[in-house]
């Protein structure tokens, strides 16, 4: 099959693209329904308060006001998660819904929403998780404000052991802030009833997950709504909730027309789903030599007011410590904890950025205490193809799925040397000035290097469906969303090769239960891997009756009869048969189609995504400014399907990360609990004026257990910039940021307490 | 404070959209954006932000690029809009919106209408722009993506289809 | 948004008129960026906006001999692409091609720009009733405050945000307004207060009057002026800190010095110790780090804002020394921050 790739490992079009350039793609909340009104929601002014009643008799009064929904109407009890209803008669932060109006337009229900008398019952609050977990703070959800009752411990060896036998041992405190995804579409939803049945359409990430979540929260069977997904303006991991599309859903049955429900941006800053912000306490244990004995990581994060997907952040940001070096001695501490926040959940990378930039400034700091060059002690440490030493603890037959803690399993394939040596190569890291020659004498340069792990790829069962049509056409039914990362691309690329058609010959059924099959939300950078695994499948399974139709149409055995590009050949002459569609044209039914379901994985290997990036930065002494001069991103994420995609995902994550490390923070008032700068202005991404010269470097390790050799890709390019960027200021002035965004207010406050030595100046 | 009236003032207006003439009736509070996506549905014009901040409202304002999210319907009033639905000639691509997807100039798509207009409003003020140029025409215009340098090729690809085209 | 009237008068006689008919319910509106914003946000509720953008009064740009007039109705963009301008006052066009993006700068006019509302946190949130909203307290003098003031400060530690008005007042301009009792002007320094008596606005303009004018005297020879602007975003912010500074030599001695200082006060800052300092001595004897010491020797920083007191000198030095290196007839890559 590899030597007739056609699709697979070329930059064909990305998919869906013709229709977002002349603006005839329609998002969700382009999509409008006869008698359709527009819904509104009353967020908390309070951080914490109970609401004692809604009087909603002036707001109903207005007329063109068709529908008030408030938590004392029964239905809005519906439960979304654990910790969640619709409504709740409990407001955990300012901006938490409240009550909601449908009405003719916009602005009617914004009016109608001032005209809703509520009467609250303002409780005490915490907005910081260390003071959360005091005995006395106010008490967030029943089970207390520590999510699960205890820390998650997951440990290696034994750090005591680990720091006894050390040389020298480094302890420092991280801080990571709060920030947010801000994809540029804004959540909506859009509601509509026909009987008891149900259809929404909403910015989704997995349709089948928001099915089931909102069937079990209105109380509906399962076959009786369907939810449709738009093409989404983006998600970064956030979009994988359904509460304004519950509440869209009964304020239409109330109002008995469909209902749209369009999230501000405000409400997207405030009410959407942040970044955790977290503290890490981290200590190293070193011999002389450089050889690692112990690494301790204790990891406080911040969840807000609900959990949302606060336990898979948290152990994703457990990853780099216990695994990216070798380390016989590891532990992890990690406690999320419930705030009257903004709540946090899933943003890209999960908590690996968090987790790396701790682990990444660290290695530099005892990289430095030992006088080994940072790219060296790297270079010397790293976990490599075999994995970490020790026994496997965990059952031989288990599918090895999430990052395990144990030692003693390999990795698939691990590139993680190569992308440090050629992205080193790219930068010029040997050969880089010595000291700091700069011609105005305010500015400064500085280089600096982080690796990451990163555990994407296998996720839970997928399922795809791949049928050829009598027009020769091939549709993909496939769960994955398309959020804007290249999914489908890469998807329609391998069904191409693996069933021998044309790229172009593809369709792509997808974000709709009523038509898709059911696969995990696009979330944990799986598409490629898992459902990239069930479609090859789902089309040589498919190849396989074609190839019967050809042999009987051809009188040739199955096994001289081979299909590329379209074309049907035969293994005995150097031209065509036919093209695959007169092969098409003579099935016995309408279609001929194939499933195939997977659980990714291995039971033998573990998965893993890695990559080194290099940054070269400029910092301005007069004013604090760092511009980001030039950047190397190496990464092995197994063969690259597409490379323009690829490369374009490869920049986005990083510039999107330089948000994190140098401008953005959603700050929460701690007097107030009031979110401050929930704005694109205020919460400054970066735009296109500072975006930096980037370099992209695959390393293409051929994955054996990866789709065509594939890996995951779509986080990993965010996981280590921040410590990069960190390192490289280092290197240019001399200190070490332990807190995220470094603003030019923390440059210029650090200057003014150490006066600048160019680090590297003999 | 006071409380908003029930029945909204309106007035009609004309502009001419994409090179129609258009009169409409139009609520005093709307902006040009309300107009454009709820009046005449056109839905290419997205909203990101509504305060002038993440220019995916861009449209060309009598040959300028604005927000249109913060200028009222009433205020474009006898003046020419131009929207990514106009863009294009005829019925096929315009170059700029043919660059974008051989360029890859996209990831989401969300964003990539109001890039698109402010890329066509410094085609037509400046037919070879340099990279910096071209930064500094895109900088009111926000990609979450951060699709940046892949934009940066698809304008600066369109602006040379273009001036072979034109030669 | 919450429903008005939207009312376009024809002449500026005409919108004297609508706005002393309900003085509390009416704002202007001329490119709408910010009054826009405000409304939307619930921070203002006028039952009628005034328009201001078919006014052909307000639209003129006349360079003359003695002195050049810019209508208060001219965009950001017409001013920072007319070369006439450019050549004449270059402090300018660094200035206006400062502010905000493109889409903004084709609609924002040079009137709003120096009449607009504070970017303070807390005012911006309608939940917060602050000094500025005609409450009674600053939230951000112990609240968060790393943008707000560190001089002149109290009772409201806002920033003047005006990239326009520092750049302005350094090349003397004077400003022209009209109201029920016609044309009056002023330095454009007076224009600005934050005092006491009228916390809804951060100028002097009386019930019923409008900004018409900027008129620019023109400059003495030997004169060289500069704005410089440190954000922490590339495109699209606001000033961390600003400063704009002119000077004219004479017979090798310094005559006149303006340093004006942005976003680190509630109105534009003129910064009289650094001007003393340099004003009077020989061009070749300047001590810059001096001046620049003394632009912030007045400074009373907030708990998270003392960044900006070294940030500030920094830029005045920086300011300072580019006007030098031009007067000495070398280039200077000072703007360059």
């Amino acid at each position: 099959m590899k030597e007739a790739l056609t699709a697979v490992g070329r930059s064909l079009p990305r998919a869906g693209l013709a229709a977002k350039v002349t603006g005839e793609a329609r998002y969700t909340a382009d999509v409008k329904l006869p008698g359709m009104l527009h819904a509104r929601l009353l967020r908390s002014p309070h951080p914490h308060a109970e609401i004692i009643s809604v009087d909603t008799a002036a707001a109903l009064a207005l007329p063109g006001v068709h529908a008030v929904l408030t938590p004392f109407d029964p239905e809005a009890a519906g439960r979304l998660a654990p910790d969640m209803t619709i409504l709740s008669k409990r407001a955990r932060f300012v901006g938490d819904e409240v009550a909601a109006v449908a009405a003719d337009d916009d602005s009617l229900a914004e009016h109608a929403l001032q005209l809703l008398r509520v009467q609250y019952r303002p409780l005490p609050f915490e907005t910081d998780p260390q003071e959360a977990l005091r005995p006395e703070a106010a008490r967030i959800h029943p089970g207390g404000n520590l999510c699960g009752g205890a820390p998650m411990l997951l440990e290696r060896g034994s750090v005591e052991r680990g720091f006894a036998e050390a040389d020298l041992v480094l302890e420092e405190t991280y801080k990571v802030p709060c920030h947010s995804a801000a994809a540029l579409e804004p959540r909506a939803a859009l509601a509509r009833w026909d009987g008891d049945g149900l259809t929404l359409w909403k910015t989704s990430r997995g349709v089948h997950q928001d099915r089931s979540t909102l069937a079990h929260a209105l109380g509906l069977p399962i076959d009786s709504v369907r939810v449709v997904a738009p093409p989404l303006g983006a998600g970064f991991g956030n979009k994988d909730e359904s509460r304004g599309a519950a509440i869209a859903a009964l304020l239409s049955r109330k109002a008995q027309r469909p209902v749209r429900l369009d999230y501000s941006r405000h409400e997207e800053f405030v009410a959407g789903r942040v970044r955790h912000s977290a503290v890490i306490r981290l200590a190293m244990g070193v011999k002389n030599d450089g050889a690692i004995t112990a690494i301790d990581n204790s990891t406080l994060m911040n969840t807000g007011a609900y959990l949302a997907s606060g336990p898979g952040v948290l152990r994703r940001a457990a990853q780099g410590s216990l695994y990216l070096y070798r380390c016989p001695n590891v532990r992890y501490q990690g406690l999320l904890v419930y705030t009257n926040a903004p709540v946090a959940g899933s943003y890209r990378g999960l908590g690996a950025p968090q987790g790396h930039f701790a682990l990444e400034v660290h290695v530099d700091r005892v990289a430095e205490a030992l006088g080994i060059d940072p790219l060296e002690f790297r270079l010397m440490n790293h976990v490599g193809p075999e994995g970490q030493e020790g026994r496997r603890r965990s059952p031989r037959h288990e599918i090895v799925d999430t990052q395990p803690v144990e030692g003693g399993i390999p990795f698939s394939s691990n590139g993680l040397r190569e992308c440090l040596e050629r992205g080193a190569e790219a930068i010029q890291w040997r050969g880089r000035p010595a000291s700091n020659p700069l011609r105005p004498p305010a500015l400064r340069r500085g280089t600096g290097v982080a690796a990451c792990i990163y555990r994407g790829g296998p996720g839970r069962e997928s399922t795809a469906r791949v049928a050829i049509h009598r027009s020769g056409r091939v549709t993909l039914a496939t769960g994955v969303i398309e959020v804007g990362q290249g999914a489908h691309t890469v998807l329609t690329q391998m069904t191409a090769d693996a069933l021998g058609c044309r790229y172009e010959d593809v369709d792509v059924v997808s974000g709709d239960t009523a038509t898709a099959p059911e696969a995990p939300i696009t979330a944990g950078s799986t598409a490629t891997f898992s459902s990239g695994l069930a479609t090859v499948k789902a089309a040589a399974k498919l190849r396989g009756s074609l190839l019967d139709v050809a042999s009987t149409l051809f009188e040739l055995p199955r096994d001289r009869i081979y299909f590329n590009r379209g074309l049907v050949f035969s293994k005995d002459r150097p031209t065509e048969l036919a093209a695959l569609s007169d092969v098409a044209a003579q099935m016995p039914r309408g279609s001929l189609e194939a499933e195939a379901t997977v659980t990714p994985g291995s039971p033998d290997y573990i998965v893993n995504s890695f990559a080194a990036h290099f940054a070269e930065v400029e910092v301005n002494l007069n004013t604090g400014g760092v511009r980001v001069l030039r950047y190397v991103a190496a990464h092995d994420s197994g063969k690259i399907i597409n490379p323009a995609t690829a490369v374009n995902q490869v920049e986005g994550g990083v510039s999107q990360a330089l948000g994190l490390a140098l401008t953005e923070e959603l700050v929460t008032d701690p007097g107030s609990g009031v979110t401050l700068n929930g704005s694109f202005l205020e919460h400054k991404s970066p735009g296109i004026a500072a975006y930096p010269h980037l370099q992209t470097i695959f390393v293409e390790t051929e994955d054996p257990l990866g789709p065509f050799g594939a890996k995951a890709l779509g986080e990993p390019p965010t996981v280590p910039v921040a410590a990069a960027v960190v390192n490289a200021l280092y290197d240019a002035i001399g200190i070490r940021f332990a807190q995220l965004p470094v603003t030019p207010d923390k440059v210029l406050d650090a200057l003014a307490e150490a006066s600048p030595r160019p680090r590297r100046d003999p | 404070m006071s409380t908003a009236p029930t029945q909204p003032f309106t007035s009609d207006v004309t502009l001419t959209v994409n090179g129609r003439k258009r009169t409409l009736t139009a609520a005093h509070h709307w902006t040009l954006l309300h107009l454009l996506r709820e009046a005449l549905d056109l839905t290419g014009t997205k909203s990101g932000c509504d305060r002038g901040e993440c220019g995916s409202c861009t449209v060309l304002l009598d040959a300028l690029p604005v927000y249109s999210c913060q200028v009222l319907a009433l205020q474009a009033g006898g003046k020419e809009v131009v929207t990514i639905e106009g863009v294009a000639s005829g019925p096929g691509l315009h170059p700029i919106q043919e660059a974008f997807i051989n360029e890859d100039a996209a990831q989401c798509g969300f964003c990539t209408p109001g890039f698109i207009m402010s890329a066509y409003a410094l085609l037509r003020r400046e037919p070879s722009p340099t990279e910096a140029d071209v930064r500094a025409a895109l900088s009111g215009n926000l990609c979450r993506c951060n699709a940046y340098g892949r934009i940066i090729q698809g304008v600066l690809a369109a602006a040379k289809a273009m001036r072979e085209g034109a030669s | 948004m919450i429903p008005f009237e939207y009312v376009r008068p024809d002449s500026i006689s005409g919108a004297v008129s609508l706005l002393l008919e309900d003085p509390e319910g009416t704002s202007l509106i001329a490119g709408g960026t910010d009054i826009l914003s405000e409304v939307k946000d619930g921070l203002k509720r006028p039952r009628r906006l005034v328009a201001l953008d078919g006014l052909a009064e307000l639209r003129s740009l006349d360079v003359g001999n003695g002195s050049t007039r810019l209508g208060a109705g001219l965009t950001l963009a017409e001013l920072s692409t007319n070369p006439r301008l450019e050549r004449g006052y270059p402090i300018l066009t660094q200035a206006a091609r400062s502010v905000a993006t493109p889409q903004v700068r084709n609609v924002a006019t040079l009137g709003g720009n120096l009449c607009q509302r504070p970017r303070c946190w807390y005012y911006r949130d309608r939940l917060f009733p602050c000094y500025k909203k005609g409450g009674s307290v600053c939230y951000g003098a112990t609240g968060h405050n790393r943008y707000l003031a560190i001089l002149g400060g109290g009772p409201s530690f806002m920033v003047h945000p005006s990239d326009m008005a520092p750049a302005l007042i350094a090349v003397d301009a004077r400003l022209e307004a009209f109201g029920p009792n016609g044309f009056r002007t002023m330095p454009l320094e007076d224009f600005f207060d934050h005092g006491q008596s009228r916390p809804l606005q951060e100028h002097v303009l009386g019930s019923g009057e409008l900004v018409t004018a900027i008129f620019l005297p023109s400059p003495p020879p030997d004169t060289r002026s500069v704005y410089l602007k440190a954000r922490e975003r590339a495109d699209h912010d606001f000033a961390l800190a600003s400063v704009a500074a002119s000077i004219t030599l004479a017979g090798g001695v310094v005559a006149k010095a303006n340093v004006i200082l942005g976003g680190v006060a509630p109105t534009p800052y003129r910064a009289r110790l650094a001007e003393a300092a340099i004003v009077g001595r020989p061009v070749d004897k300047l001590d810059l780090q001096e001046a620049a010491r003394l632009a912030v020797s007045e400074a009373r920083p907030l708990e998270f804002n003392r960044y900006k007191v070294s940030l500030t000198a920094n830029l005045v030095g920086q300011a300072l020394q580019s006007l030098l290196t031009q007067l000495k007839g070398g280039t200077s890559h000072a703007d360059r921050l």
